[in-house]
């Protein structure tokens, strides 16, 4: 590589950037610093220090505390269930719906987009939503986590865009080939859209993985609490008690010490965040491409 | 090969339709089931959930959890009370932090469990559901059980919607706040405990300016205050009652007012005001989290902290596992102490109450259908309160999760697992009406004089005369209103406005809704005297 000629300014404004950057990236980056290192910190130092990086003493406590029972580990199970088959079955039908719905040579295709539209636009809330699930017998069910949004409007109508993109010469040239329209769908599309796949798999994933709420409306057996149920439960716990008079019992709840707070978090996050690398590629191409019309 | 694509064709085609009808009748029944349901719901309930006079007695009860195990249906010390009231329970557990979401969309899913813990009475979905007649009035039923019969009459007010009580209270002590401080620190510094605001006001200029840790360094100050601005305990609002500040509302010649346009009440903010200036309190308080709240007094840093009177002791038991830690404790010592106040310009002591029960216990009228069920229940509840099955509610089982010791002390089992998945939670059930329990944990001199002082408070409580009403404007506007003058406050005190801005916000308080605020309780305050 050539060295490209830089002026003074040229190189003024490169370091400014590069130190304004720098900024951005560690005030997003330290405070989860922070929180690992404080799930490995015990307890007298967190109360002690205020901030800090790296624990003076290393200390596996919390971790150790909440594996002592199978709570936890459980309740990474469902959330892995939850997520991996949730994401399948989101992918499934959002693709096989995007793509007839990408096709001008459907019938009803306007009417059935503007249904889904109308779905996006208005939605019937919280407590119809509940009935629905409760007359579907879905209550205390997985199903109840997976497939009311098995598929989201929006992310749905980006999918269908991007198969547009894709010029029908190609699909034509493959019909005259021989290939059908599930082929065609296999073969052709889905290869050719890798990046916007990894997008949403990125996004119903991350999804699955946050989702708390509906896990605490329809789920009521705490065997089958979410991982994200526990860690708001811990995480809140403290705040509960300084703050809610209903939360102070004959015997006090102890709130649960900083450091489990922490290892809590980083057991809840640590999971999802691994997936990031492995999209990281596609992912950024993905969210373009679902944008940016040509 | 081409009939396999015809196949395949066919297959993409049901399942694109399949996709489109349930996406659609999703749709539709999003809209339509709201109407239909509800009725659907009730004759459904009558067959699954109905308590049909059968031996044992089913009980469905829906109770907050605090921790992230859980006492399972079948557990032992659930299995023992099956056992002694002839019933057969079933607890829905709900996580605290998220308790409010899952009441409100099971009090609309009108599946209503047998029994079900009402965190806050006065909340709007409570109360409508017992406007529209979901839940039984307990009221009249009490009198015929022999420890319900005996509920404080107080807290049953304090616990009513409109004089009526729609479930039964979870009793705590209404004497229960106080101020915690540094015994070692007084000690140290050869000061008694104060008795005036004037020796309050000394004692944390001391502490700050003193050295009363001894270390030679000035890093001490007086008092943690925390960001909290809530009803209660906040420190400012214990604080504020010493100068004569009414709680929440003052009765002024038979009118209510409320407390912030009193004289009294900007006095104590001015005495805050005058901490915060010379640096007695930690400069911070505003945004300082109350999860760290005694951190600075197990860390030496600050000396004092308001709140309630039963957190001496743990903050003495952090200090002891500090300095366990640190291999210096002295178990025998304690490093904190509690008074129930100090004394106010009239010589009396005023301490903030609480509203002395924690949440309530309703049935619903879908679950439990006819009054001989009722009674039933009640009867239940009833059997909780005796003193050996507070004993179990509280510490499970003797022998297998506490053990007594010479003194008839609880000694519980070290075990926290066990004491959580099977013990802990359980209490949630009872009521603790009328008596506390027949044995405690071991006491501690701190602990026995922190009960002392609780029961002595009572007669020093500054009541809410405004407590038993629910106000349409407050529920609409409460809460920006509380903001108003929550914001005026703290800057009031941090010294970013002075007293005419101070008295703007009161003004802006008024206009916003203060005024129609004042005129509602004043006519319920009139309405509830006749």
């Amino acid at each position: 590589m050539a060295k490209t000629y830089k002026s003074v300014p040229g190189t003024l404004f490169d370091v400014t950037n590069y130190i304004l950057l720098s900024v951005c990236a560690l005030t997003a980056i330290l405070p989860f610093i922070f929180v690992i290192s404080g799930s490995f910190a015990t307890d007298a130092e967190l109360t002690k220090r205020t901030v800090f990086l790296i624990p003076e003493t290393f200390s596996l406590a919390a971790y150790k505390f909440i594996f002592s029972t199978d709570t936890i580990i459980k309740a990474i199970g469902v959330s892995m269930f939850v997520t991996v088959f949730g994401t399948i079955v989101n992918l499934f039908f959002t693709v096989t719906m995007a793509y007839p719905l990408a096709r001008r040579a459907l019938k009803g295709r306007n009417t059935v987009l503007n249904l889904v539209i109308f779905s996006m636009l208005f939605g019937g809330g919280m407590i119809p939503t509940y009935l629905v699930i409760r007359e579907l017998h879905l209550l205390d069910n997985y199903g109840a986590l997976i497939l009311p949004g098995a598929i989201s409007a929006f992310n749905l109508i980006i999918v269908k865009n991007f198969f547009q993109e894709i010029p029908a010469e190609i699909e034509e040239s493959a019909k005259i080939d021989g290939c059908n329209d599930m082929g065609i769908l296999w073969k052709i599309v889905l290869p050719l859209s890798m990046p916007v796949l990894a997008t949403f798999t990125l996004f119903y994933a991350v999804g699955h993985w946050n989702d708390f709420f509906s896990a605490l409306l329809y789920i009521n057996t705490p065997e089958k609490w979410p991982l994200q149920v526990l860690l708001r439960q811990i995480v809140l716990l403290s705040q509960a008690a300084a703050g809610d008079l209903s939360a102070m019992d004959a015997t006090y709840v102890q709130p649960p010490d900083q450091s489990i707070k922490m290892a809590v978090i980083v057991v809840g996050t640590i999971p999802i965040l691994l997936v990031y690398p492995f999209l990281q590629k596609h992912f950024a191409k993905g969210v373009m491409l679902g944008s940016v019309k040509g | 090969m081409k009939r396999n694509n015809k196949k395949v064709k066919k297959l993409a085609s049901l399942v694109l339709i399949g996709t489109i009808t349930a996406t659609t009748l999703i749709g539709c029944s999003q809209t339509n089931n709201g109407n239909n349901t509800p009725k659907n719901v009730v004759a459904n309930g009558a067959e699954t959930n109905g308590t049909k006079v059968q031996d044992p007695l089913k009980i469905n009860i829906m109770l907050p959890i605090f921790k992230t195990n859980y006492p399972k249906d079948n557990s032992p010390v659930a299995a023992e009370i099956e056992k002694i009231t002839n019933t057969d329970i079933h607890f829905e557990w709900v996580p605290n932090a998220s308790y409010a979401d899952k009441f409100n969309i099971t009090l609309a899913s009108t599946k209503l469990p047998t029994i079900m813990y009402i965190g806050d009475v006065k909340s709007p979905s409570f109360v409508n559901a017992v406007k529209s007649g979901a839940f039984w009035e307990v009221g009249p039923y009490l009198k015929d059980y022999k420890n319900l019969s005996e509920a404080n009459p107080v807290t049953l007010n304090n616990s009513s919607i409109d004089g009526k009580n729609y479930g039964l209270y979870r009793a705590r002590a209404l004497g229960r706040n106080g101020v915690q401080l540094r015994k070692d620190w007084l000690e140290q510094l050869n000061l008694e405990l104060p008795q005036t605001v004037d020796e309050f006001y000394e004692m944390l200029k001391a502490f700050k300016e003193q050295d009363p840790d001894n270390n030679g360094k000035a890093d001490t100050y007086g008092m943690v205050l925390v960001k909290w601005t809530g009803q209660w305990a906040s420190g400012f609002d214990t604080i504020k009652l010493w100068f004569g500040s009414p709680n929440k509302w003052g009765d002024v010649d038979g009118q209510l007012v409320p407390e912030h346009q009193t004289a009294e009440y900007f006095e104590a903010l001015t005495f805050m005001k005058k901490l915060y200036d010379e640096k007695l309190i930690n400069q911070d308080f505003a945004i300082y989290d109350s999860a760290k709240w005694v951190d600075p007094i197990v860390n030496n840093q600050a000396g004092v902290i308001v709140d309630v009177i039963d957190g001496a002791a743990r903050v003495d038991d952090k200090i002891h596992a500090a300095l366990a830690a640190a291999g210096t404790d002295q178990p025998d010592v304690h490093f904190m102490d509690v008074i129930g106040g100090v004394k106010g310009a009239d010589g009396k002591l005023h301490t903030l109450p609480t509203s002395g029960f924690a949440g309530i216990l309703a049935i619903p009228k879908s679950a439990v259908k006819t009054e001989d069920e009722l009674k039933r229940v009640l009867a239940f509840l009833d059997q909780l309160s005796e003193p050996e099955m507070q004993t179990m509610l509280n510490y499970g089982l003797e022998g297998v999760h506490y053990t007594l010791d010479e003194n008839d002390a609880v000694v519980i089992s070290k075990d926290t697992v066990l004491m959580e998945s099977e013990v802990e939670g359980i209490n949630q059930m009872g009521t603790y009406s009328p008596v506390p329990f027949s044995h405690l944990v071991q006491q501690t001199p701190l602990r026995l004089k922190q009960t002392e002082l609780q029961i002595e408070n009572e007669a020093f409580i500054v009541a809410n005369p405004a407590e038993p009403f629910i106000s349409k404007v407050y529920t609409e506007k409460g809460a920006q209103l509380d903001n108003i003058i929550n914001d005026a406050r703290i800057k009031y005190i941090v010294g970013q406005i002075d007293e005419a801005a101070f008295k703007d916000a009161l003004a802006l308080w008024r206009k916003s809704g203060g005024d129609d605020l004042i005129k509602e309780m004043n006519e319920l305050y009139a309405a509830s005297k006749k």
